[in-house]
């Protein structure tokens, strides 16, 4: 019984969707109460995995399993999910958009918990698939674009991961972690370069479908490269560079981006390429480092986004117009920017750390010139929101009481993960040792 | 005064490394009973700017409150800098006011606070500077809140990073300061502000990226252990590194202070900002550079210090002859103010190179004095600029009959760069000369130069602007308001009291009174960070 409420928390937001899913077909609930009741289910999720999720078991022969990694990707994912909750505007969205949402969250849930490759590789599918339906609710020829792309990026993964499953002679992440020894074939390294490139793609591609779809594309790697920890060889080169990658095109990005959520954008883009370099560290420390950044990542992105609400050019003055709106989004860009002193730069910089004692003294240079420059887009964006005269640019401000509030908490969130960063960083440091690094 | 103060000083402060001549005082910093005395420099005007923030504030009706809030968090915070100055402890050059937690252990990373004598004067000068650059805003009419919050969260900023004594909070505080400040010269201030934030931006983040470069080798090379100060002090470091250290801290300051070639920033900026923002840029933010060169470099990596040595005494003379000659050929006068206000960062340089006890004495005395003559020279002229309506030197003339107060104040901010008696600027000169004459004598003579050169701009200076006929086509002008006068005033007022008592006012010639004197407040930690050198063959 005790094992069972490991997977209450799925349960939960599994229940939560249903009934979101289930209330578009029939309206049974209507205004606020449908989202309010969806908020408590995905609240007493969070509440039982911070509660229960210390526990170490496994469930269905080790297809799930509960560890350290678990609990912290579990915790993420869910803040993640409450915060997009309590800070979006369902009656415009409807009751299949949340509904959507919580399968999405439901999908990197099972890749949190996954034991297999099977498990990392269905919950990620589950969590695109949603987010991208998702987009397609609003912008049906975005999502028609994205899906090839997407399913392109799920086949090669599912053959890279049976090839290696095959190699390893099972597909239990702890055989993987075994299975190899040091022997490196051609073969091998080949496959596993294949499937870590396509997580890295969907990795890339995710934020455009929103946070939990990229939450779920993160863990999965994350997931993935702790299993073939042993195989580093294999990617030695081939992490640092899309780490490089990612933080020198978001830098160049910024600077010819128009403000507000293209910036967001960016900005996460270069801190996901300082979450790939936490893998390039190699070490227990260094992905610890690496998935608290990615914590931190996963809320910021949220909140920007949603602060914003529908003013995506909309910066001029917002600061006068709603201070709560502005707050979300300053927030969420100075920790996605890496600005100090909010999460972000915490995270950046204890990753940094880790690579310095590594030696990757080159790859921490990379890192901090590319937010060096992205600073420039920080300032011309805040400028607007706090200095710039409000003119006809701006457009309406949403005006959903509840949504400005769930922004403010959101803002107050990711500050809360600077000041409580010791309990949650050692916490991710627990996780990534539960992956098997050393 | 100063004369026979020197005479006996240089004799006697050269070769005094820590006397540490009785136990500590019971009248130290443990008077103060309150444990988070540091804290509350950095956290209240941040905590106050928030609130200021998240209040109402409809059509601006509570700007002038807004304003009122902003000096009184100020004062009450130079009022604790002085009350901490005046306490601290003078045989002990170990930190005080200490306050130590451990914040994120596994990354040794603590909330390490704690300040020294060399320390304890720039937050004095720091709530100085504060209160007068509020007192400078008062002209400020628009976004009132939005610009009273920026500048309480930059006091809040440098506070930090002259509190810390860890090297993560260091680089945190370091790097939050930079973009209050790029948003207020973005936001407020002359037609090319924006321009100047930008360029303040790239300095402060190219600054702040080789900061962060610094933390993350001494990290890495020590072991990856800790961030603390007292730990990463004791780090045997081979020459090569310490080089390397050197260069990137070299890189850093010279974007704060501002010194050759890193000072693109400075012109627009000093130029550009409102007087209040200048004033606190020059009087404060720009003198961390300063204080960084010393806590790390000097302090820390002996080699690369004396390695470096040469390169900083060319830097400092470079930028000193740099400073005049532009002073001679600049048209608009807040660039004038601009370019004088480098002068004490070249003096500065020049004492850190001399690597002895009395040139690091006058070094540190350069950071608070020169910090108090840089923001007296740009609020001046940026007063004068506004009170003529215009800013070009050709259209001026005659002021000195329309604005003999501000006249005044312009001889006397000139003076008080270049150092003349009197002032404390003088007394940091006199120490950094005698100190470093016999390590860089080029550069003391070419630096001698550069101010004899500052002076005749000044002189022609004066000349044009405050003296000779009214040009006809000149706009009206009219002479400084009671608040200028008080900022301004405030500024040379301090400037004279600790160039007539650089030891401190002695009652019947031996009993200190109100101050210990800066001299002795800041000598017992710059002689103990000297004692630490080995001496080298021949010296």
């Amino acid at each position: 019984v005790r094992n069972l409420l490991l997977a209450l928390p799925d349960a939960l937001v599994g229940l939560a969707a249903l009934a979101a899913l289930v209330n578009h077909r029939y309206r049974l609930l209507a205004g606020i109460w449908l989202p309010a009741a969806a908020a408590v289910l995905v609240l007493a999720a969070l509440v039982v995995e911070l509660v229960y999720g210390g526990a170490i078991a496994t469930l269905l022969g080790g297809a799930f399993g509960q560890d350290r990694f678990t609990l912290y990707a579990s915790a993420a994912l869910l803040l993640t999910a409450l915060l997009v909750i309590a800070a979006s505007d369902w009656a415009e969205l409807g009751s299949l958009s949340l509904g959507l949402t919580l399968v999405a969250c439901l999908g990197g849930l099972v890749v949190a918990s996954a034991g297999d490759l099977v498990g990392v590789w269905a919950g990620l599918q589950v969590a695109t698939l949603a987010s991208l339906a998702l987009v397609g609710l609003r912008q049906p020829a975005e999502a028609r674009r994205q899906l090839p792309v997407a399913a392109g990026l799920a086949a090669l993964v599912a053959i890279g991961m049976a090839l290696i499953a095959g190699g390893a002679g099972g597909e239990l992440l702890s055989t993987l972690r075994t299975g190899f020894g040091q022997q490196l074939t051609l073969p091998l390294a080949i496959a596993v370069l294949l499937v870590l490139g396509a997580l890295f793609s969907e990795l890339a591609a995710a934020p455009l479908l929103g946070p939990l779809a990229t939450g779920a594309a993160g863990l999965g790697l994350l997931k993935f490269a702790g299993a073939v920890a042993s195989l580093g060889s294999a990617w030695a080169v081939l992490v640092p560079a899309v780490a490089v990658l990612a933080m020198v095109v978001a830098a160049l990005g910024s600077l010819s981006a128009g403000p507000g959520r293209r910036i967001l954008g960016w900005a996460g883009l270069l801190q996901l390429g300082w979450v790939v370099a936490g893998l390039a560290g190699g070490s227990r420390l260094a992905m610890g480092a690496g998935l608290f950044l990615f914590g931190a990542y996963l809320v910021a992105s949220a909140v920007g986004p949603l602060a914003l609400g529908d003013t995506p050019h909309g910066l001029a003055g917002l600061a006068s117009r709603s201070p709560a709106r502005a707050a979300g989004f300053t927030v969420s860009l100075l920790s996605l920017a890496g600005i100090p002193p909010l999460a972000g730069f915490f995270g950046e910089f204890a990753v940094a750390s880790q690579l310095v004692r590594g030696g990757l003294f080159w790859l921490v240079a990379v890192g901090f010139f590319s937010s060096a420059v992205l600073a420039f887009a920080v300032l011309r964006d805040l400028r607007l929101v706090f200095l710039a005269s409000p003119g006809e640019a701006v457009g309406q401000v949403g005006r959903n009481r509840v949504a400005i509030g769930g922004a403010a908490a959101a803002a107050a969130v990711v500050i809360g993960l600077t000041f409580f960063a010791n309990p949650i960083s050692g916490l991710a440091v627990q996780g990534a040792a539960a992956l098997g690094l050393r | 005064v100063n004369l026979l103060y020197l005479a006996s000083a240089t004799t006697t402060l050269g070769a005094s490394p820590s006397p540490s001549p009785s136990p500590i005082s019971p009248f130290g910093p443990t008077i103060i009973h309150f444990n988070f005395l540091l804290s509350t420099f950095i956290w209240a005007p941040i905590l106050v700017g928030v609130v200021i923030a998240l209040l109402p504030n409809p059509r601006g009706r509570y700007d002038r409150t807004i304003l009122q809030v902003a000096f009184w968090t100020n004062a009450g915070l130079a009022f604790l800098a002085l009350v901490a100055y005046n306490l601290a402890n003078l045989f002990s050059s170990a930190p005080q006011y200490e306050e130590n937690y451990p914040w994120l252990p596994a990354l040794g990373i603590n909330y390490h606070l704690g300040v020294d004598g060399i320390t304890v004067p720039l937050l004095l000068v720091g709530g100085i500077v504060g209160l007068v650059a509020v007192l400078a805003s008062s002209g400020v009419r628009e976004r009132v809140r939005e610009y009273f919050v920026l500048l309480l969260l930059v006091e809040g900023t440098v506070n930090g990073v002259l509190c810390a004594r860890d090297m993560f909070l260091l680089v945190v505080f370091w790097g939050a300061g930079v973009l209050p400040v790029a948003l207020l010269l973005a936001g407020w201030g002359g037609p090319l502000r924006r321009a100047a934030a930008n360029r303040y931006l790239a300095y402060g983040a190219l600054g702040t990226a080789a900061l962060a470069g610094v933390a993350m080798v001494l990290y890495g090379t020590t072991g990856g252990i800790s961030f603390d100060f007292d730990f990463l002090v004791h780090a045997n470091l081979s020459d090569r590194l310490q080089v390397v250290i050197g260069v990137l801290l070299l890189v850093v300051a010279a974007t704060r202070l501002p010194l050759v070639p890193f000072h693109g920033w400075a012109r627009d900026v000093f130029a550009e900002a409102t007087p209040g923002v200048a004033v606190l840029v020059a009087g404060i933010t720009a003198r961390l550079g300063g204080y960084l060169l010393i806590r790390l470099l000097v302090a820390n990596q002996h080699d690369g210090a004396r390695l470096l040595a040469p390169f900083l005494a060319f830097l400092a003379a470079a930028t000193v002859l740099y400073a005049a000659v532009m002073m001679l050929r600049t048209r608009d006068l807040r660039r004038f103010g601009s370019y004088a206000s480098m002068i004490p960062g070249g003096v500065f340089a020049l004492g850190v190179a001399g690597l002895s006890s009395l040139a690091l004495l006058g070094a540190t005395f350069e950071l608070v004095a020169g910090g108090l003559a840089a923001a007296l020279a740009v609020g001046v002229t940026a007063t004068i600029a506004e009170r003529a309506q215009t800013r070009d030197i050709g259209l001026m003339g005659g002021l000195a009959a329309r604005m003999p107060k501000l006249a005044w104040l312009l001889v006397l901010a000139g003076l008080a760069v270049v150092g003349v008696p009197g002032f404390a600027s003088f007394v940091a000169e006199a120490f950094t000369f005698f100190g470093a004459f016999l390590d860089e004598p080029s550069a003391v003579f070419a630096i001698g130069a550069g101010l004899a050169l500052a002076l005749v701009a000044l002189a022609f200076a004066a000349q044009r602007v405050l003296f000779g006929s009214v040009r006809h086509d000149a706009p009206g002008a009219s002479d400084a308001s009671l608040g200028e006068m008080w900022y301004l005033g405030a500024l040379v007022g301090v400037l004279l009291w600790w160039g007539i008592f650089p030891g401190g006012p002695k009652l019947g010639g031996s009993v200190t009174i109100f101050d210990e004197g800066l001299v002795n407040v800041i000598n017992n930690s710059s002689a103990d960070i000297m004692s630490t050198y080995p001496q080298l063959p021949g010296q």
